[in-house]
């Protein structure tokens, strides 16, 4: 899935730093009793769509539709978004992470009626493969060098260079399998008519404004889905969205703002479900020019930021400060002392620098981007730091930060669930054009590479250890705050546990009478 | 006539030069790469420059536009990136929805302004003259994005009589069409309604000045009469002109009002696709709306040909 990497694909759709909260656990609402078969639920998501083939999925809303057709080859089950079996009933590596063979499940048939197998799997990755299908996931197909059929419920993916990681990749787009009947028979307009193997059989689509499926009768995990249909409506407005909610055209919205949250809590009619996620809001300094190419600078903005005044200020307290990359209860986290808001320390890091500090800010020109800008200038010239606010629009932002042509940009990255996924290209000093901040640090190098390339859970520990501590100490980001993922329903919506990266999985979902 | 409406076609082409010229250079000249953006972060430099060839960005601006224009010339204005779709069946599958909206807005408005505007006019700085201005001026005052809001809360949430949000297709169900579309009708018609009465009422009152009004009054004539029939068609100039505007303007849909209520017209695909960096939607569907808007313009001065025969023999409108 794009969104938890910090690609500039996830960058292209950072527009706002929106929807965030904070806290663990998973929903303000359990289940009314034991599952109930029957009823349907309406989905409101956040984003258009305007086809259903694997190729172009890419954000919450088309792969919260997908989820419902398709199933993965492997998915997130976990309540930390842990990976577990799907389509594939177990897989694992060579000794040198290079080669992954898949063991798929038996007997499961597409919608069509053909049959899912090892061969499926060769066309659904190869489509995604060839440059001129221009898959949106090309990015993470680049990295795949061959797919073979070993026999019919074995499937071999070889790739280019070893990469601990790769099972991540078939949770999204590229892990949902297709029909090749159906592509070979309705070949461009697939995406129309899409075929998968998942809960829900493609019924109808009206463009723009919904598409609906119904129960798969014959699907292959037995006793799912609940529902006898699912429809999911497109509606870009934040307040329309909320208003179809109380109005009862949509059961559920997904991707809700912090305000919604506020709102809803309050309401006896609806019901807050959320997912405490790993992705960040962060501020980089270009580590190649003056003034950030002194450490001092970096540390003097950093000890000046007043974290726990945003997250109050703007997301009403639903987010978890961040100083690093590991949100509070993570695996992966150290306790690393990292700095944190003091006005002292900001000044004797000034003092250390020993020039005025004073460099742009550049922004995206929303509302809520601009109020990060605004309360961060006003915090940091509590310390003495002059800021300059440059508000751009979300290409030029970009594109300054892929050309290295800032000082000091804001940015976000989505949920990651494994540290190399972010940490890696995100800080490995050669190679990335999302090393935004041009950090480079030969040890990290080297731990990442570690990191990536070797699959003993200690030793991955120990190698993030590192790369956490020279984090701390470096500053090349400062954290500002971990990301939440919140939907919002009415009351007789049960089981939307999962909502990783704001994407919901409708197969266990159900409705009390 | 003829050699009129010859001089207006001939006006037109430079019109559609630059309007294509603008609408192409619009979105090329925006920063971004986007084979960039399509090729991702794992992206090897040597995809990245294949995907730019195919895409035609290395090579130097004038050849592009040329490549351009001669291919949306026959109707081929790109495939999106984004959804595999072509830009023509995306703007194809659109623009009905843009259009219905347009014509029950300006109906809604049309509706609205021609009687009240006149009989402002008739009795100007009478109660209904004044009660008209207030509501006008209030209405032109709140934005449509508030309007639309508040009649979403107060049709759909409190009363529940029309949906929210949505749109139910023509064919599948036309009560439930025009349910779908009543709300973000009423939003931009309430505001069309407002504009259209204060220009009417303004030209018909210097209207009603003219001599010859007062000689129909002499003959005796029913007010009514001498409203609809001698003073209505000369006074209709201006709000000729902008509803022409309008509607123009609205083919290329009503961007907020189609987002807020989840119309899937133009607007919206647009507004999505701007968000979405889908540039060469952006580029095809800016063309075609600056083409419609040209055109449609270009419609409405024939038209005022045809209502004022001192326009059609190159004379100024006294």
């Amino acid at each position: 899935m794009r969104k938890r990497t910090l690609g500039i694909l996830a960058a292209a759709v950072m527009t706002v730093v929106v929807a965030c909260g904070g806290g663990g656990g998973s929903s303000s609402g359990k289940a009314a009793g034991p599952p109930r078969p029957g009823g349907s639920v309406a989905f409101g998501l956040r984003a258009d769509f305007l086809s259903l083939d694997p190729l172009v999925l890419n954000n919450d809303s088309d792969l919260s539709v997908g989820n419902g057709i398709y199933d993965p080859l492997i998915a997130r089950i976990g309540n930390k978004g842990e990976l577990g079996p799907w389509l594939a009933d177990s897989w694992d590596s060579s000794t040198d992470l290079k080669t992954w063979t898949l063991h798929l499940h038996p007997g499961v048939r597409f919608h069509d009626g053909t049959p899912f197998n090892a061969d499926a799997v060769v066309l659904n990755i190869e489509r995604h493969m060839d440059p001129r299908n221009k898959s949106l996931s090309l990015s993470d197909a680049f990295l795949v060098d061959t797919v073979k059929a070993v026999d019919d419920r074995t499937a071999a993916i070889t790739l280019k260079s070893p990469w601990v990681d790769f099972p991540q990749v078939l949770v999204g787009p590229i892990g949902l399998m297709a029909s090749p009947a159906a592509i070979k028979q309705t070949g461009a307009d697939y995406g129309k008519h899409p075929v998968g193997t998942g809960p829900f059989v493609f019924k109808e689509w009206v463009t723009g404004d919904h598409v609906t499926a119904v129960r798969n009768r014959n699907y292959w995990k037995p006793g799912y889905p609940y529902l006898d249909s699912v429809t999911w409506r497109p509606i870009p407005d934040q307040d329309a969205k909320y208003a179809s909610l109380k109005a009862g055209q949509v059961d559920v919205i997904q991707v809700a703002t912090a305000d919604q949250v506020v709102k809803a809590e309050k309401d006896s009619k609806l019901k807050v479900w959320k997912y405490a996620g790993d992705g960040g809001t962060f501020v980089m300094m270009n580590n190649r020019t003056a003034p950030f190419d002194d450490v001092n600078a970096r540390l003097a903005v950093s000890y000046a930021t007043n974290r726990q005044e945003i997250v109050t200020q703007i997301g009403h307290d639903r987010y978890p400060v961040a100083l690093g990359p590991f949100p509070p209860g993570s695996d992966w986290d150290t306790k690393v002392q990292a700095p944190n808001y003091d006005l002292d320390k900001a000044r004797a890091a000034l003092q250390a620098y020993g020039k005025p500090l004073s460099f742009k800010f550049n922004i995206v020109s929303d509302p809520i981007t601009r109020q990060y800008g605004q309360i961060l200038q006003a915090q940091w010239k509590k310390a003495g730091i002059e800021v300059e606010l440059v508000q751009m629009d979300q290409a030029t932002l970009i594109q300054s930060a892929i050309g290295k042509q800032f000082q000091l940009q804001i940015f976000q990255y989505g949920d990651w669930f494994d540290p190399d996924l972010f940490l890696f290209r995100a800080f490995i000093s050669k190679g990335s054009i999302v090393n935004y901040p041009a950090y480079s640090n030969a040890a990290v190098d080297a731990a990442l590479v570690k990191g990536r390339t070797i699959s003993d859970p200690a030793a991955r520990h120990d190698a993030y250890a590192q790369v956490q501590q020279a984090l701390a100490r470096e500053q090349p980001y400062v954290w500002l705050h971990y990301n939440t993922s919140y939907a919002i329903s009415n009351r007789r919506v049960q089981d939307l546990n999962t909502i990783y990266s704001s994407i919901t999985k409708p197969y266990q979902v159900w409705v009390s009478s | 006539m003829l050699s009129f409406v010859r001089g207006k076609v001939l006006h037109l082409v430079p019109v559609l030069f630059v309007v294509t010229c603008f609408s192409f250079l619009l979105t090329a000249l925006l920063p971004g790469d986007l084979a960039l953006v399509m090729a991702g972060p794992n992206a090897t430099p040597q995809t990245v420059a294949a995907l730019r060839s195919e895409l035609r960005l290395d090579q130097p601006l004038p050849a592009r536009y040329v490549d351009w224009v001669t291919r949306a010339v026959r109707g081929d204005l790109g495939t999106s990136p984004r959804s595999h779709q072509t830009v023509l069946s995306s703007i194809r599958e659109r623009l009905p929805i843009s259009l219905e909206l347009l014509l029950l807005a300006e109906l809604i408005g049309l509706v609205v302004a021609v009687p009240v505007g006149v009989a402002s006019a008739y009795r100007a700085g009478g109660t209904l003259d004044q009660a008209a201005s207030g509501a006008a001026f209030g209405i032109l005052a709140i934005p449509g994005f508030v309007v639309a809001i508040v009649l979403i809360y107060l049709f759909a949430v409190q009363l529940d009589l029309v949906p929210a949000t949505g749109y139910t297709p023509l064919t599948t169900n036309p009560l439930e069409n025009l349910r779908s579309f009543f709300l973000p009708a009423l939003t931009v018609g309430l505001t069309e309604a407002a504009a259209y009465t204060r220009l009417l009422r303004s030209d018909m009152i210097a209207t009603l000045q003219e001599d010859y009004i007062a000689m129909a009054r002499a003959k005796g004539l029913p007010t009514w009469h001498i409203l609809l029939r001698h003073a209505l068609k000369p006074s209709s100039f201006t709000l000729l002109t902008v509803l022409g505007i309008n509607i123009g303007r609205l083919m290329g849909g009503a961007l907020i009002v189609e987002t807020i209520f989840a119309l899937p017209g133009i607007g919206r695909l647009l507004v999505e696709s701007i968000y979405a960096r889908d540039l060469i939607v952006v580029q095809g569907v800016v063309a075609f709306v600056a083409v419609a808007f040209v055109l449609v313009n270009f419609g409405v001065d024939l038209l005022y040909a045809v209502l004022d025969p001192r326009i059609r023999h190159g004379r100024a409108v006294a």
